[in-house]
């Protein structure tokens, strides 16, 4: 599970690829796997009654389960749809490879990803941070921004902020909108200002809120850092 | 973001017009014309103020930090419709 790296990494695939990905159907790609399932993994109470799964991280990244999402051939799948349904190979490939960076970037955490689904519903697992989505959302937060997850998520947002000609208006004139005519369909009813919001607002978010988390578990609350291979190890893995 | 602009022109396709004709860039100079410094600092302290107001949002209420949704219209007013107000009141 990361908390930042998937808003932050589809640009820095766009600096490397420019004009042969799209930015939209790349974040898209990189929330895939977690759209519609996350709030089944920390539960969401509905007229007094509590909707959460029993074992949030089986349900997440297990089989049974919706583990299939974090998956290679999840992607392929998904970007053969989106070909079938809009014919554009730069949409398709670009959501393929959204998808794949959010699969292999959730290996890190010690539950790790169905990668092979399904020909195996082993999950591969570099095991650098605990997965503690069973915790609840709050101190799974405490907890990965107190282990080498939130340094991953740093490597992620220094890298793009060394790109950050990728941010600029130029560069969303000369490459993303050529790329991709949603943002000229887009600009038919949203003025420039507003369509370079909407392209940086990932970025935005997972920049903002990887500083937020940081200063709400370790300034405003008490959770002791713990930058251990696996850790922090003062809660229990979900993996 | 250095470069970055406010400008309300929405961009045209690449390359190409409304009417579907190839565009050259002498038809539309200011299409790929850089920001000049000053809009670009003025984006640039408006997008960092709005950081740090989400941020200190979020610290307090971190309620806000788990919705992309709410991170997205939370730029969109910071950046865009509050500031468009503005002027329109000026």
């Amino acid at each position: 599970m990361s908390w930042a790296a998937h808003d932050l990494e589809p640009y820095a695939i766009q600096r490397h690829l420019g004009g042969k990905v799209a930015i939209v159907p790349l974040l898209l790609g990189s929330y895939a796997p977690d759209i519609a399932t996350k709030w089944f993994v920390y539960g969401i109470e509905v007229f007094g009654i509590e909707l959460k799964a029993d074992s949030p991280m089986e349900f997440h990244r297990g089989w049974p389960g919706v583990g299939f999402t974090h998956s290679l051939a999840f992607g392929v799948a998904l970007a053969a749809i989106v070909l079938l349904l809009t014919r554009s190979r730069v949409w398709a490939i670009s959501l393929l490879i959204g998808q794949w960076a959010h699969a292999i970037t959730d290996v890190g955490d010690t539950a790790g990803s169905m990668l092979f689904f399904p020909f195996t519903t082993e999950r591969v697992a570099v095991g650098a941070w605990v997965y503690a989505g069973e915790a609840g959302r709050y101190l799974d937060a405490a907890a990965y921004f107190s282990g080498l997850g939130f340094v991953w998520d740093g490597v992620w947002l220094a890298y793009g902020l060394l790109s950050w000609r990728v941010l600029t208006r130029a560069y969303f004139r000369e490459t993303i909108v050529p790329a991709d005519g949603f943002w000229s369909w887009l600009g038919r009813y949203l003025p420039e200002t507003a369509l370079l919001a909407l392209y940086r607002a990932p970025f935005f978010y997972g920049a903002t809120r990887w500083v937020a988390w940081l200063l709400w578990a370790h300034v405003l609350h008490d959770y002791p850092f713990d930058l251990s291979w696996g850790g922090p190890h003062w809660i229990e893995p979900g993996g | 973001m250095p470069g970055a602009g406010g400008s309300d022109r929405a961009p045209e396709p690449a390359g190409r017009r409304r009417d579907g004709r190839p565009e050259s860039r002498a038809a539309a100079p200011d299409a790929v014309a850089p920001a000049a410094p000053d809009e670009g600092r003025r984006t640039l302290a408006l997008y960092l103020a709005a950081a740090v107001v989400y941020i200190t949002l979020g610290v307090f209420v971190p309620e806000v930090l788990f919705s992309s949704l709410v991170g997205i219209a939370y730029l969109l007013l910071a950046v865009w419709v509050v500031p468009a107000l503005v002027a329109r009141v000026r």
